[in-house]
């Protein structure tokens, strides 16, 4: 099966992207990732943790090249750019540096909509290549023409999955192959555990886990509509459930017949040619591309009528469908159309002389470590609620087991791990009731009540925000949005008294992802409104209420209230 | 090497023997060029070189106020690209099944070659007029063309491009409740921009950039915005704190120089958490949130308006949801030709 990268997949980002680096590197001889890095960040086509420019730079440069996000976000670029043929390799011997292409120039150039360019750039995705070595498929399939064919041969709707067992796993060449292809696909359709399983048998044949394959049809599905030539719906017939499917669209439908009858060129009847024929197919090729997207070509209209003529008795007078800049190596290409690319300066942008701010980054990631040394007993006059009862006796039967207060904490964590809001909601009500707060929880969906619980203080009252395991496993930055909106209403409508320095709270099942990220929020909203907010994990929370229960010692209670940022307490 | 054009470079230009004093614009009736000899007449579509109904201009699309915004770079007037160009014919050919009916590009053609059918729907004047002369493409036409177009935009504009109904709100929302979410952010920042704003939104995909767009108005005021086409209002007035946060720590724009606007499809419903939440915002920080539908903005747009947030105009809350009485008086109307909670467009649904 194709293996379709999962590249940033929108098109107008593409062609802005493109624009970019052609504007900065042209000059160069060739472009390095570097170069690339430096480029799209300068222009503000990406940012890291909420910076654009050099500063997102500095935040993603660190020596671990797979954690530096520009040059992942440059090499992401570089392999959809390579595939739709706009990037080649400078050398024959490696993929990097590279150079702009012929076509990829006229992509950067263009002054209107060069959407029409871009559908052909599409169609000119074929496998193999010379540009593709090394590829763990080996289908011979000009897949987008075959993906288009394959949509009107079942009825105009498809479900992505049979892009994978379709037109991804053809050789569309070989028509009983074709066929065949088409007759699978038509019997699975009626039941969704059959293609369930086709598509199970199709990952384990690949060695690939079920995910990374549905990953794989990312790409093309963007790139189609991008095209416009399919769109999403929601159907039912095919396999007798809701599915959201794909649907052909009228262009779609359009382009497929204009390219049907075309003289198909690929890599192996290609250079089965003599050199002379292939020069004129190169040039027929590009400029046919060029033609067909609404470029004025009369400047080399005898040119072609001349390689028309010479290519007649392959292409039988068709006009041809071939992309020599995705297809093969760019010293034959340049030969043919009578230029030489990878002249000019060399590469000169380096990633090493933006200070890296890495560590700064890192710094905001620190976490405050609640120490557990305070002798401290539950305030059992606060657990009330039936709630509060069975955690209490779970505990103690663990404890009576001769389990170390660690075990326990991990024990219930686990146990807590597909917790719901029903369930989890009073657990954290509980865990802070330990602690000495009377904290109660909100009902699930009482949308009267905008926080989930509240510790009620005589002058310092906190709201909580809660997310179970079941929403969000990590907390989010819309976990700490909404901390921040509790705050506010609170303060606003006075439904328990507080003050504007004391905090607000978001507990999840585990710590945020995107701490760096995270703990920015915290200290933006702290700079512009001056409120506090704390973010707690289930873990810090049980082991915090375990010490108390267990071992009899607990925390500075003082510090909840002013906490700011992450915590962690650990037995 | 030798790198073709597009076949946009024209053989022949558009050219006007005289300048009009005044354009007026109606539905059902291409645009009307009033001179200054008496005359009045539909000039055709000019073929603008760069043509305005199809593309914003670099400036339209950066706002000066926060350098180095990363926005969207595309400068597709259009927010649902429902316009192409004809290089055949250099005029703008519609999509009707993509066009929502914004009015966009409607606004920025200049001379009103664009126009609304008596049934609302887009189209364009092609008729030729004894004002206009076609003449070779060479330098000299092209900088009188060029600056003719310059002139023909400031000249004053009077009528109402399309007449609001329920009928007619009820076909373009149709077309918006099932819009591409990628084309919902472009929706606000077309209509923004037509508004007279300046408008960059962020890039699809970024999602380190907080909010959706930024804008500043004719008069300076600027702010961070929210497009929602969801009923999940409250995430907005979440994001645009959380905007308000980020354009101060980082760009240095103090909140309460932040007009914040949030752009809905429809106004939440009286019942839900948002309008008290933007009255809780405006009680304990002072900030006071703008709130306003798509089909205000477009309400505005075809009565020839512009977006100005100054005094908090568009500021309402639990305690006043009507943005009603706000556009009658920016429109200077008695009226608008609404039902009561039509759509949720000037006031709740519910």
């Amino acid at each position: 099966m194709l293996r379709f990268r999962n590249p940033g997949t929108q098109y107008s980002t593409q062609i802005q992207v493109i624009k970019q680096l052609y504007n900065a590197l042209h000059d160069q001889a060739y472009f390095t990732l570097e170069d690339m890095a430096v480029v799209i960040a300068q222009g503000k086509l990406m940012t890291a943790y909420g910076y654009a420019g050099e500063d997102a730079l500095r935040l993603s440069n660190t020596d671990q090249e797979s954690m530096n996000s520009a040059l992942m976000n440059a090499k992401m670029y570089a392999e959809v750019f390579r595939m739709l043929g706009w990037v080649t390799p400078y050398s024959e011997k490696s993929s990097y540096p590279m150079v702009f292409t012929y076509i990829g120039i006229h992509v950067a150039l263009s002054t209107g909509d060069c959407s029409k360019l871009y559908e052909q750039c599409v169609l000119g995705i074929s496998n193999p290549t010379q540009l593709t070595d090394n590829m763990r498929y080996d289908e011979k399939v000009r897949f987008f023409k075959c993906a288009l064919r394959t949509f009107i041969d079942l009825g105009g709707i498809m479900y992505k999955h049979e892009l994978c067992l379709g037109p991804m796993s053809v050789n569309d060449e070989d028509e009983d192959s074709y066929l065949r292809m088409i007759q699978f696909i038509k019997s699975l359709r009626g039941d969704y555990q059959r293609l369930k399983d086709a598509f199970n048998d199709l990952a384990v044949s690949l060695g690939m886990k079920p995910t990374p394959v549905d990953n794989c049809t990312r790409l093309p599905i963007a790139l189609m509509k991008s095209c416009n030539w399919i769109e999403s719906i929601k159907n039912k017939s095919l396999y007798g459930k809701s599915l959201s499917c794909l649907q052909i669209t009228k262009h779609g439908i359009e382009t497929y017949e204009k390219i049907k009858d075309m003289y198909d060129l690929r890599l192996d009847r290609y250079l089965a040619l003599d050199e002379q024929t292939q020069d004129s197919m190169i040039r027929l090729g590009t400029y046919s591309m060029l033609s067909r997207a609404g470029y004025d070509m009369s400047a080399v209209e005898d040119l072609i009528v001349a390689d028309t003529k010479k290519c007649e008795s392959i292409t039988g007078g068709k006009e041809l469908l071939f992309s020599p800049s995705q297809t093969i190596r760019r010293t034959q290409v340049e030969k043919a159309l009578g230029f030489k690319m990878g002249l000019g300066a060399e590469s000169h942008h380096r990633l090493d002389v933006f200070d890296s701010t890495v560590a700064e980054r890192e710094i905001l990631n620190n976490t405050q470590i609640w120490k557990l040394n305070i002798p401290e007993n539950a305030s059992t006059k606060l657990l009330t609620l039936p709630e509060d009862n069975d955690f209490l006796q779970r505990v103690i039967q663990m404890a009576g087991n001769g389990k170390k207060s660690r075990i326990i904490v991990s024990e219930l964590f686990d146990y807590y791990s597909d917790a719901t809001q029903t369930t989890f909601y009073p657990l954290i009500a509980t865990l802070f009731k330990i602690m000495g707060f009377d904290c109660s929880f909100s009902r699930p969906g009482d949308n009267g009540a905008r926080w989930d619980a509240i510790i009620d203080d005589p002058e310092r009252s906190i709201p909580i925000e809660i997310k179970s395991p079941t929403e969000e496993q990590h907390l989010s930055i819309k976990a700490i949005r909404q901390a921040l909106e509790n705050k506010i209403i609170l303060l606003s409508r006075k439904t328990y008294i507080t003050s504007p320095d004391v905090t607000t709270l978001a507990v999840g099942y585990y710590m945020p992802n995107e701490r760096a990220e995270v703990t920015r929020l915290i200290a933006d909203f702290k700079d512009t409104y001056g409120y506090r907010i704390g973010v707690i994990d289930l873990k810090s929370l049980l082991s915090l209420a375990v010490s108390i229960l267990v071992d009899g010692k607990g925390f500075d209670k003082e510090k909840l209230y002013t906490l700011e940022g992450l915590v962690n307490a650990s037995i | 090497m030798r790198v073709f054009k597009e076949k946009t470079n024209r053989q022949y230009l558009s050219v006007l023997k005289e300048m009009p004093c005044a354009i007026e614009i109606h539905q059902g009736i291409p645009g009307t060029a009033y001179f200054r000899n008496g005359d009045e007449c539909h000039i055709g579509c000019l073929g603008c070189t760069n043509p305005r109904c199809m593309y914003f201009s670099e400036n339209e699309i950066e706002c000066d106020r926060v350098v180095g915004f990363p926005n969207d770079k595309s400068i597709n007037a259009c927010p649902v690209e429902a316009l192409s160009w004809d290089d055949s014919t250099a005029v703008p050919v519609i999509d009707s099944m993509k066009c929502i009916g914004c009015g966009v590009c409607v606004s920025r053609c200049p001379v009103g070659a664009l126009f609304f059918s008596s049934k609302g729907k887009l189209a364009v004047n092609t008729a030729s007029t004894g004002y206009v002369e076609i003449r070779q493409a060479d330098s000299t036409t092209q900088s009188i063309h060029l600056c003719q177009i310059e002139q023909l935009v400031k000249i004053p504009r009077i009528g109402i491009s399309l007449n609001a109904s329920d009928q007619l709100f009820e076909s373009i929302y149709d077309k918006l409740f099932r819009l591409k979410n990628s084309y919902h952010n472009s929706v606000g920042r077309s209509l923004l921009i037509a508004l007279g704003c300046k408008c960059s939104m962020r890039r699809i995909g970024d999602v380190y950039t907080r909010m959706d767009a930024i804008y500043s108005s004719p008069a300076g005021s600027f702010g961070a915005i929210e497009i929602e086409f969801g009923r999940d209002t409250l995430d907005a007035s979440r994001g645009i704190l959380d905007d308000i946060a980020v354009l101060n720590t980082r760009y240095g724009i103090h909140k309460h120089d932040n007009k914040a606007l949030v752009i809905c499809l429809q106004l939440p419903n009286a019942r839900q958490g948002y309008w008290q939440v933007v009255r809780d915002v405006n009680i304990v920080e002072g900030i006071k949130i703008g709130t306003i539908t798509v089909g205000a903005l477009m309400f505005l747009l075809w009565n020839g308006c512009v977006l100005e947030p100054e005094n908090d105009r568009y500021y309402i809350d639990y305690d006043n949801m009507d943005l009603r009485s706000i556009l009658c008086a920016q429109v200077d109307c008695d009226n608008i030709p609404l039902s009561d909670k039509e759509l949720g467009i000037v006031e709740p649904m519910k």
